[in-house]
């Protein structure tokens, strides 16, 4: 542990190579006037060759681009030194707060770890950042929010951040923020094997097998992810075991037909605080998402309808049974009528149901399905070069709480040189879960109504699509009807409270390619008035990469960490905890021998490197310094 | 003059290596020893992030584990007999079963890397009762 400092000592004589400034991972700029989005690059099969010149574009990822968003690639998701997905998102922004309790699974119920808090909002655990993956919204049927084991990224292209959410496009829960996800396909004809295994401390034992392939008009993916770990201390392990595939089939020119699957299967326990720590409390939970897509494309008109369906079952130690289903189906229009215009529509229908049990009591909880219908609308218009307008309205009826609207308007201009401004103010909705309706853990309420936010924010950039790009975004978020929980067991209440209001400011520096240097910074500071509870007053996460190159070799380095202030356990600035920080180290070494259609790269991270005493949850101490060292092999591509 | 054997270079990675690997067998290893009284009777003592699943009458000692490094109380249960004795004696409560009441040690011990620490808990006024428990909670 001591000799940490000699280890960042070396890696620096050494000189490893920017991962960050590599240009196949520099942000694309977004799509201009004229610009096709949309596979643009995909051949029709068996279409004879032309002669035009084609421009390779994916289509974004998020069709608003006057939202304020942090998008992230995949390859550095996957190269991250963070154990989740989750925790290697909020380190690209510090308006992003992650509770944590170690290297096992995040869990659920009670002393899980995984709860999102963005811009004010979340928590709960989740249930105010929605995340998206491949369209269909992410969410366990009866607790409304998603399992933040549930997401590895090993088939993600991109990870969007929509930073103040966005009910209009996504619907419930989107309130804090959206966290949209892209899966990757071979961008042509070929085959891509990699493996990736990794042990380390704690007897952390992890591996990836993912396997794309395409040929004529057919693509698959699969991935196959397991990690076990006996965890830091006493009932702190755990295991997960993801199985994703996915198969493409081009029916005819313009046509496609997409069916994905992801199983997922977490076990762990509630580890309890460190002075009264459990060992039996233990959890038990498969999941299955089920999708599909049709999709018509042609210039300048894009259709989709998109059914989907998820399927859960949580075992407790204590007895505790659920079995939860979501089932939904969402069609898009996406026309552009004119190189200036774009318009967005679509509806939706989904219905959440499930059934609640305790299998040693034998006793049941009735519980009562909720579905709602919607339709959205969104018109883009590009008056002049570099002025994008936005404006969008969801209209929305539950069958519990009747009709809703949603609306947002936004609007961004590239005025000089990099140099843009944005704006935008939306209006996002969060309906209860079953959970805080019927389920008594610890108490509920059938009387409670959805929560509804005006967002607010603005953001002056600069970006030179090369070397820097920089960032000042101010935000408002005004809640009202937020569902918060309140006392403890048994006297304990979930009600709604009437208002609730947080501002704050957030900057991002981000240098890359400058030689064989690359630094990401990025901090923000918040007013959360009373409601302080796993919500930080500022938070500021930082990056360092050195990388250098020779011939077929790479190596790397990465010095990254996290800065916490004003985190409490409690509302009213009770419990305070003192401030997290952290320092990781991550080295990799890469041999892409030229001919040769294999690769090689040992990989090193060296998480706490200060071997600093910290939490994020009172009593859940994280781990001192340890090591993860894995080795990852490609073959094809 | 004797030439040094060298060591191949793989091996010294290997050995750097399991060594990180092995960091956190170095946390410290604790084992708790009751030393209440001959009467007195407790089970799932817990230090620091270990918890014991085990019963020690007087003088039994649990078996080492490895804690996290930092600074605690012991937490136990804890049944005193002679008052179980009494209570069995007592025909209403007769059929009730023994009540285990929640207990702390007063005294706080700092245990760092590399440590081997035997605790002896100590019974009289070295012990309180315990009432940071937590409650049962949701799901």
């Amino acid at each position: 542990m001591r000799g940490a400092p000699w280890l960042v000592f070396l890696l620096l004589v050494l000189g490893p190579p920017a991962r960050a400034g590599s240009p196949e991972e520099a942000p694309s700029p977004p799509p201009e006037e004229g610009e096709e989005p949309g596979d643009a690059a995909v051949p029709t099969p068996g279409a004879a060759p032309d002669h035009q010149t084609v421009i390779q574009a994916s289509r974004p990822v998020s069709p608003d681009q006057t939202q304020d968003q942090v998008a992230v690639p995949g390859e550095r998701l996957r190269e991250s030194p963070r154990p989740t997905l989750l925790e290697a998102l909020a380190q690209e922004s510090a308006s992003i707060h992650v509770t944590r309790r170690g290297v096992g699974p995040a869990g659920v119920a009670s002393g899980a770890a995984g709860g999102l808090t963005v811009r004010g909002l979340g928590g709960s655990p989740n249930t105010q950042v929605l995340v998206v993956e491949d369209g269909v919204p992410d969410v366990q049927g009866i607790f409304g929010h998603p399992l933040p084991d549930a997401y590895v990224p090993d088939l993600i292209d991109q990870a969007v951040v929509v930073e103040g959410g966005d009910s209009v496009l996504y619907g419930s829960n989107a309130m804090g923020a959206a966290i949209v996800l892209r899966s990757r396909w071979l961008p042509e004809d070929g085959w891509e094997v990699r493996s990736d295994a990794a042990y380390g401390s704690f007897a952390t034992l992890q591996g990836t097998v993912t396997a794309l392939g395409r040929k004529d008009g057919w693509e698959g993916a699969f991935a196959l992810h397991g990690m076990r770990t006996d965890g830091h201390r006493d009932g702190a392990g755990g295991s997960v075991l993801v199985i994703q595939s996915a198969g493409r089939l081009r029916l005819a020119p313009g046509w496609s037909l997409v069916l994905r699957n992801k199983a997922v299967h977490v076990t762990g326990g509630d580890p309890g605080t460190v002075q009264h720590p459990f060992t039996d409390h233990t959890f038990d939970v498969w999941r299955d998402n089920l999708s599909g897509a049709l999709e018509y494309q042609r210039p300048g008109l894009r259709v989709t309808l998109l059914p989907y369906a998820t399927l859960g079952r949580h075992r407790l130690h204590d007895g505790f049974q659920s079995l939860d289903w979501t089932l939904g189906g969402r069609g898009e229009v996406c026309w552009r009528p004119h190189r200036n215009w774009e318009v967005l529509g679509g509806v939706e229908a989904q219905d959440m149901d499930g059934e609640v049990r305790n299998r040693i009591q034998g006793t049941a909880t009735d519980v009562r399905a909720m579905v709602d219908l919607a339709a959205w609308q969104q018109v883009l218009w590009r008056p002049v070069q570099g002025l994008s307008l936005v404006v969008g309205s969801r209209e929305l009826y539950s069958l519990r709480w009747g009709f809703l609207w949603l609306g947002k308007a936004g609007v961004r201009w590239n005025f000089w040189r990099g140099w843009s401004v944005r704006t935008r103010v939306t209006r996002n909705y969060r309906q209860p879960t079953i959970r805080e309706l019927y389920l008594p853990y610890p108490v509920a309420n059938p009387d409670l109504r959805p929560e509804t936010s005006l967002n607010w924010d603005a953001t002056l950039g600069y970006e030179d699509f090369r070397h820097l790009e920089v960032s000042l975004t101010a935000y408002r978020s005004q809640a009202r009807n937020l569902i918060r929980y309140f006392g403890s067991w048994p006297a304990a209440e979930v009600v709604n409270i009437d208002a609730y209001t947080v501002w704050g400011l957030e900057g991002r520096v981000r240098v890359r390619d400058l030689g064989p240097f690359g630094a990401t910074v990025a901090g923000s500071w918040q007013r959360v008035g009373r409601y302080t509870r796993q919500n930080p007053e500022a938070m500021l996460d930082f990056a360092a990469t050195l990388g250098h190159r020779w011939g077929s070799h790479r190596l790397e380095g990465e010095v990254s960490g996290e800065w916490v202030h004003g985190l409490y356990m409690a509302n009213y600035r009770r419990e305070p905890i003192p401030d997290p920080f952290f320092l990781d180290l991550a080295v990799r070494y890469r041999l892409e021998p030229p001919g040769k259609d294999w690769t090689l790269e040992p990989w090193l991270v060296l998480r706490n490197l200060m071997n600093r005493k910290y939490e994020y949850i009172r009593g859940y101490e994280m781990p001192g310094f340890h090591v993860l060292a894995g080795l990852k092999v490609g073959l094809g591509g | 003059m004797k030439r040094r054997r060298q060591v191949p270079r793989s091996r010294l990675w290997l050995l750097a290596i399991g060594g990180l690997l092995g960091c956190d067998l170095r946390y410290p290893e604790v084992v708790v020893v009751n030393r209440i009284d001959t009467a007195v009777v407790i089970r799932n003592p817990s230090f620091n992030g270990c918890r014991w699943e085990a019963t020690l009458n007087y003088g039994d000692a649990t078996v080492p584990r490895r804690c996290l490094p930092g600074r605690d109380q012991v937490h136990f249960q804890k049944l005193d007999l002679d008052q179980f004795a009494e209570q069995r004696m007592d025909p209403e409560e007769a059929t009730t079963g023994p009540l285990w009441f929640n207990y702390q040690t007063v005294a706080q011990w700092t245990v760092d890397a590399g440590d081997f620490r035997v605790i002896e808990v100590q019974g009289g006024d070295a012990l309180e009762q315990d009432f940071s428990i937590p409650g049962p909670y949701g799901h």
